[in-house]
C-alpha cells in the first residue's frame, strides 16, 4: 500500500511537471490533482521514471525558485537601493516624509529580505514535500 | 546612583549570567565543542546567530557611519542584511546537508585534494583574523569608555575575558550564551531609540520617527528634511544623497553581500540545527532578529547626527556638555579652535577652500600634547588644516555610545547600552575565535598535518590556536588597518567574497568544477584583494589611484568576478572531476 501512495505522488508531479513546466505548476496542480485521484494509477510510476529524473526535476524546481528569489534580491537592494535611487526618490511617492529610494536603501530592503526568506522557507520546505526527499526528523 | 556604578551593575550582571551559562554548557566532547551536538532548536539557533552576526561593527559602528555619512551607510544595511539573503537560499542548506563540521571539510572534500583543503585553511584564518580584529577594536572602544582609560588597555582588558568563555565552552557553551546576549543587544539597542524618537519626533516607534516629522522646538518639519538642510547649512552633502560614487556603492555593498554568504563562522552556525527543514527556519528566525537592529540602526543615526549638530556646533567650549569632554578625554574627540572664538564650529567639506575636504588637522587620528588650551581643551600635536574652517573631529565608532548621553537619558538607558555593546563584541569575537581555533585544530591538524590525533588533543591544539589567535587580534585591535570598526570589518566581508563565495557556489551548482579551477580562483581571488587592501591601506595608495574608482572595502567584489572567470576557465582546460564527486554533489543537492 505504501508504495501504491508513493506511485500515485510520482505520476501526479510528473504530470504537473509536463503539462505546466516547474515554476508555474503550484496553482494548477490542485486542479489536476483532482482528476488524478480518479486514474487508473496502478501502476507505479516511480519504476518508470526511475530516482535520478525525479530528483533532476527536483533540481530544476529548485533553481527556477532560485532565480525567482535572488531576482526579487537584486531589485528590492542594488535596483530601488543603489542603481535608480535617484530617480525613485524624485518621482515615486514618499513614504511616510522619506524620500522612496533613500527609505528603500535604509529600512525597505531590510523588510523585504526578512519577507523573502519566509516565502523561500515556505516554497522549498513545500518543494521538499512535494517531492517526497523532506529529511527524516531523527539523523 | 553615580553612572559609574549603573555601568558596573548592568555589566557585571550581564557578565555573571554569560559565564554562568558558558560553564553550565561547557563542551564535553568535540562534537559538542564544535556544533553544540547538533540539537539546538529553530529558534533559539537563529537567535544564536543573530548575536553572532551582529558584531561590534554592527553595534558601534553602524549607526555611527549612518549618522556622518547618511545614505552612504546604507551599504552596510543592505549588505549585511542581503548576504544573509543569499547565505540561506545559496550555501546554507546545501553544506548541511554535507554534513561537515567546517567550511574548509567541504572545500577539502568537495575537491578531492588536501591543497584545496589547505587553500581553505589560510582564507579561512585570514578571514577570521581581519574579522576579530575589528570586534578586538570594538571590545576596546567600550572598555576605554568604561573605565575612561585609553583604547590599547581597554582592548587587552575584553580579549582576555573572550579568551576564557570562548575557550572554556566550545560551541554549545557559545550558543546559549549568544541567546542571552542578542536579549541584551536588542534591549540596549532598541530603548535608546525610542527615548530619543519621543523626544525628537513625538514617535514611539523609531522607525515612523525617521519618516515622520520633526517636532522638537517650533513647527513640525519633515524629519528628513529638516537633517538635509542642517547638513547643507554646514557644508555637508545632503543626508539623503551621500557622496560615494555609484560604483564605489555597489562594489562596497556586493562585496559585503557575498562575503557574508561565505562568511565560515556564520555557516557554521548552521551545523547545529538537526535538519534542512529547521535550518531554514532558523534562518527566517535569524534575519528577523537581525531586522529588529537593522531597522533601528538608521533612525539612531539620523538622530545621533541632530543631537550632536544641535549640543556641539556654535557651542562655546566652556558650556559644552561633559560627555564631550569625557570623549576628549579617551581620545574619542578632539576640537581645535581655529578662528580663536571659544566656540567649537562643525562645517562639512562644502565650506573649505577646495569644497571637498573637511578635515580638521592633517592625520587620520588626533594625537594629543599635554597640557591645554586657552578654552581648556587638550592641545593636539596634529598641524590644523586651515583651508577648512572645521574644528571638531570625532570618531565615528562613538556615536551609539555618546548618542544616549546627548539626548540627556537616564543613566540606567546608557549602562545598558554599555551592556549591549560589550555582548556584541565578545559574541562575534567568540564565535569566531572558535572558528579560527578549528580551522587550526581540526582541518590542519587533524586532517593534515597528524590524522591519529585525540580527541582530547585536538580540544587542547584548539585552545592553544585561539589563544595565538587573540594574541594577533590583540595587536591589530590597538593597530587597526580601518580607521573605523565597520571599515576593517568590511575587509573581511571582501576576502571572504573573493575567495570562498565562489569556491562554495561552485561545488554546489555546477557538476565540472574541479579542484584545479577552485584552487586557482581562491588563490586568485584572495590575493588580489589583500594585495590592493594592504597597497591602499599600509603602502601609501591615494584614492587618485583606485581601479574604476572602487576603493578596497569593494575590491571583493572584484576580487569575486576574477575568481569566478580563473576557475571557470582552469576548470575547463583541466580533467573533469571524478564520478564519486558528480555524486557527492547530487547527494549534496538533495535533502
Amino acid at each position: 500500500m505504501g508504495n501504491l501512495r508513493n506511485g500515485i505522488r510520482n505520476t501526479r508531479i510528473w504530470l504537473v511537471v509536463n503539462e505546466k513546466g516547474y515554476g508555474s505548476g503550484f496553482l494548477s496542480s490542485c486542479a489536476i490533482r483532482g482528476l488524478l485521484d480518479h486514474k487508473d494509477t496502478k501502476v507505479p510510476m516511480r519504476n518508470i521514471q526511475g530516482k535520478g529524473d525525479a530528483q533532476d526535476r527536483y533540481w530544476k524546481a529548485n533553481l527556477q525558485w532560485l532565480i525567482v528569489i535572488l531576482g526579487t534580491w537584486f531589485f528590492v537592494s542594488f535596483g530601488c537601493g543603489i542603481l535608480f535611487r535617484e530617480w525613485l526618490d524624485e518621482n515615486l511617492f514618499r513614504v511616510g516624509t522619506a524620500p522612496f529610494g533613500f527609505w528603500m536603501a535604509q529600512q525597505g530592503s531590510i523588510i523585504s529580505f526578512v519577507l523573502l526568506l519566509i516565502a523561500y522557507t515556505k516554497i522549498m520546505n513545500g518543494l521538499d514535500a512535494k517531492f517526497k526527499v523532506d529529511e527524516e526528523d531523527s539523523k | 546612583m553615580s553612572q559609574d556604578l549603573w555601568n558596573y551593575i548592568f555589566i557585571g550582571t550581564s557578565f555573571a549570567l554569560y559565564i554562568g551559562i558558558a560553564f553550565k554548557q561547557r563542551a564535553g566532547s568535540t562534537k559538542e565543542y564544535y556544533v553544540a551536538g547538533g540539537g539546538v532548536s529553530p529558534f533559539a539557533n537563529g537567535m544564536a546567530t543573530a548575536a553572532d552576526w551582529m558584531s561590534a561593527a554592527t553595534f558601534i559602528s553602524m549607526a555611527g557611519t549612518l549618522a556622518s555619512s547618511g545614505y552612504d551607510g546604507s551599504r552596510f544595511l543592505m549588505g549585511w542584511t542581503g548576504g544573509f539573503v543569499l547565505l540561506t537560499v545559496l550555501m546554507v542548506p546545501f553544506l548541511r546537508k554535507f554534513g561537515k563540521a567546517t567550511v574548509p571539510d567541504f572545500i577539502g572534500d568537495r575537491y578531492y585534494s588536501k591543497a584545496a583543503r589547505l587553500v581553505a585553511i589560510v582564507c579561512a584564518i585570514f578571514i577570521c583574523l581581519t574579522y576579530i580584529m575589528g570586534q578586538m577594536r570594538g571590545v576596546g572602544i567600550v572598555f576605554s569608555q568604561l573605565f575612561g582609560i585609553g583604547i590599547p588597555a581597554g582592548v587587552i582588558i575584553g580579549a582576555t575575558i573572550v579568551f576564557f568563555y570562548a575557550g572554556l565552552g566550545g560551541m554549545k557553551g557559545i550558543t546559549y550564551t549568544q541567546v542571552a546576549q542578542y536579549c541584551v543587544m536588542a534591549f540596549a539597542y532598541t530603548i535608546p531609540a525610542i527615548f530619543i524618537a519621543i523626544a525628537l519626533t513625538g514617535d514611539v516607534v523609531p522607525q515612523l520617527g525617521l519618516i515622520g516629522d520633526f517636532t522638537k522646538g517650533g513647527d513640525p518639519t519633515p524629519f528628513l528634511e529638516k537633517l538635509n538642510k542642517i547638513n547643507t547649512d554646514l557644508g555637508f552633502s545632503k543626508y539623503t544623497d551621500g557622496s560615494l560614487s555609484k560604483i564605489d556603492m555597489f562594489c562596497i555593498t556586493a562585496a559585503l553581500m557575498f562575503g557574508t554568504a561565505g562568511l565560515p563562522h556564520v555557516i557554521v552556525r548552521f551545523f547545529t540545527v538537526k535538519n534542512v527543514k529547521a535550518v531554514r527556519r532558523s534562518a527566517c528566525w535569524t534575519l528577523s532578529f537581525i531586522a529588529v537592529i537593522y531597522l533601528t540602526a538608521p533612525t539612531i543615526g539620523a538622530f545621533a547626527r541632530v543631537n550632536l549638530i544641535g549640543e556641539l556646533h556654535d557651542t562655546s567650549y566652556k558650556d559644552a556638555p561633559a560627555w564631550f569632554q569625557d570623549f576628549e578625554e579617551t581620545g574619542q574627540m578632539a576640537w581645535i579652535d581655529k578662528n580663536g572664538d571659544g566656540k567649537i564650529q562643525y562645517f562639512g567639506p562644502g565650506k573649505s577652500e577646495s569644497g571637498k575636504d573637511g578635515a580638521v588637522f592633517a592625520g587620520k587620528a588626533p594625537i594629543f600634547a599635554e597640557g591645554v588650551g586657552a578654552s581648556g581643551e587638550r592641545l593636539l600635536t596634529n598641524d590644523p588644516v586651515s583651508a577648512s574652517p572645521n574644528e571638531l573631529w570625532f570618531g565615528k565608532d562613538i556615536m551609539v555610545m555618546a548618542n544616549p548621553r546627548m539626548a540627556g537619558l537616564p543613566k540606567w538607558v546608557i549602562a545598558l547600552l554599555m551592556a549591549g555593546c560589550i555582548a556584541a563584541a565578545l559574541s562575534t569575537a567568540a564565535g569566531l575565535l572558535l572558528v579560527l581555533s578549528t580551522s587550526i585544530s581540526h582541518d590542519l591538524m587533524k586532517k593534515v598535518v597528524k590524522p591519529d590525533l585525540t580527541d582530547k588533543e585536538e580540544i587542547k591544539w584548539a585552545r592553544l590556536a585561539s589563544l595565538g589567535a587573540l594574541l594577533v587580534a590583540v595587536w591589530f585591535g590597538i593597530n587597526p588597518p580601518g580607521t573605523f570598526v565597520a571599515k576593517t570589518v568590511a575587509f573581511a566581508f571582501g576576502l571572504a567574497a573573493s575567495s570562498f563565495f565562489p569556491a562554495l557556489l561552485l561545488g554546489i551548482f555546477s557538476k565540472g568544477m574541479n579542484k584545479e579551477g577552485a584552487i586557482a580562483g581562491m588563490v586568485t581571488g584572495i590575493l588580489f584583494t589583500l594585495g590592493y587592501i594592504i597597497y591602499f591601506t599600509y603602502l601609501g595608495g591615494t584614492k587618485s589611484q583606485y581601479l574604476w574608482g572602487i576603493s578596497p572595502e569593494g575590491i571583493g567584489f572584484i576580487g569575486m568576478i576574477l575568481n569566478f572567470i580563473v576557475s571557470i576557465v582552469v576548470s575547463r582546460l583541466t580533467p573533469a572531476p571524478p564520478q564519486e564527486i558528480r555524486d557527492l554533489v547530487d547527494r549534496v543537492r538533495h535533502p
